[in-house]
């Protein structure tokens, strides 16, 4: 799967949790301070992603982390967190 | 059928209140799945064992269910008499564990679901002992208090995901457990109840009905009283 492809479904499943259109996304917003997540929104989000990419994300490393605090993750950096955890093609 | 084409979970399904509730989902078009330690032997639902004051075995049975859960009815209960001053840990902790702890358990199991439907009920079975306990009856009464302060939370947390949570405080009802009480203090109690009877387990699951159907869907985050007049 390419950058591209986790950023579409990514932004898929921001637009379901947040109630948003798709198109009114971009890469480069703060979920939320731009987009208005909040903290079940990151829950929801958690098992959308889960499905849709069939990972498992441990509670509190995506949006919970000391490294990365919800308040500046970015539509990108969700995407980033995806393809660095999908199983790498032999 | 008001719900039709939903699927409904009831734990504590073996018990007089469990039986009343899952037929009366069920007769109102509920696929019902039931949870408890005994098999209810009741027709029309599905039930799978589950230790509830288990949260390893909650979520193990939840990965068995494969389906989708649309209302859950946390009613699973129990009931060790003690004074709060002598109660002993191992009982306390029992009946915290399956009172409170599993409805939490058991939500956080289906919330996953709901959220991703945008739509979910949640009906917490409490008591009135919750607000008006009779002696030796602490850990109970304390565990039905802490489950409606959580229904309340849940009700909060979840609104913004199209989730009502809400709960029913029964009185006493007709039931095996109370048909054990000597006729003199039945009769002490049926006097301090202004409708001067106990409930009938149908009576509760009725409200519980409209509790998680479309008819409530303005109501959440609320504790409803069916007890005969008792908590005036």
């Amino acid at each position: 799967m390419t950058f591209d492809e986790i950023l579409s479904g990514v932004k898929d499943e921001i637009a379901e949790t947040l109630n948003l259109e798709k198109s009114a996304i971009a890469n480069q917003q703060l979920l939320v301070a731009d987009l208005g997540a909040e903290s079940i929104d990151f829950i929801d989000l958690t098992f959308r992603l889960e499905k849709r990419f069939k990972i498992e994300i441990p509670e509190g490393e995506l949006f919970e982390s000391a490294e990365q605090p919800s308040t500046t993750l970015t539509v990108n950096s969700v995407a980033q967190y995806i393809l660095d955890r999908l199983p790498a093609k032999p | 059928m008001i719900l039709q084409n939903q699927t409904a979970l009831v734990t504590g399904c073996s018990g007089d209140l469990g039986r009343a509730i899952c037929r009366q989902l069920a007769s109102d078009g509920a696929q019902v799945i039931g949870l408890s330690r005994r098999d209810p032997q009741l027709d029309g639902i599905t039930w799978y064992p589950c230790d509830l004051a288990s949260h390893e075995e909650i979520i193990d049975t939840f990965a068995q269910l494969n389906a989708n859960i649309d209302i859950l009815v946390n009613n699973a209960a129990i009931n060790r008499p003690s004074l709060a001053a002598s109660a002993n840990p191992a009982d306390w902790n029992d009946t915290l564990n399956v009172n409170l702890n599993a409805a939490l358990f058991c939500t956080q199991q289906v919330i996953r679901n709901m959220m991703s439907q945008k739509h979910g009920v949640i009906l917490n079975i409490s008591s009135l002992a919750a607000t008006k306990p009779l002696p030796g009856q602490a850990a109970y009464a304390a565990s039905k208090a802490a489950l409606e302060s959580l229904t309340r939370s849940l009700a909060v947390e979840l609104a913004a995901k199209n989730i009502r949570v809400n709960a029913l405080a029964p009185g006493f009802i007709h039931s095996d457990m109370l048909d054990l009480l000597p006729a003199e203090k039945q009769q002490a109690l049926l006097k301090k109840i202004p409708l001067a009877r106990f409930a009938a387990p149908e009576e509760i699951a009725i409200s519980a009905a409209f509790l998680v159907s479309k008819k409530s869907a303005y109501i959440t985050g609320q504790t409803f009283h069916l007890d005969g007049g008792l908590s005036i």
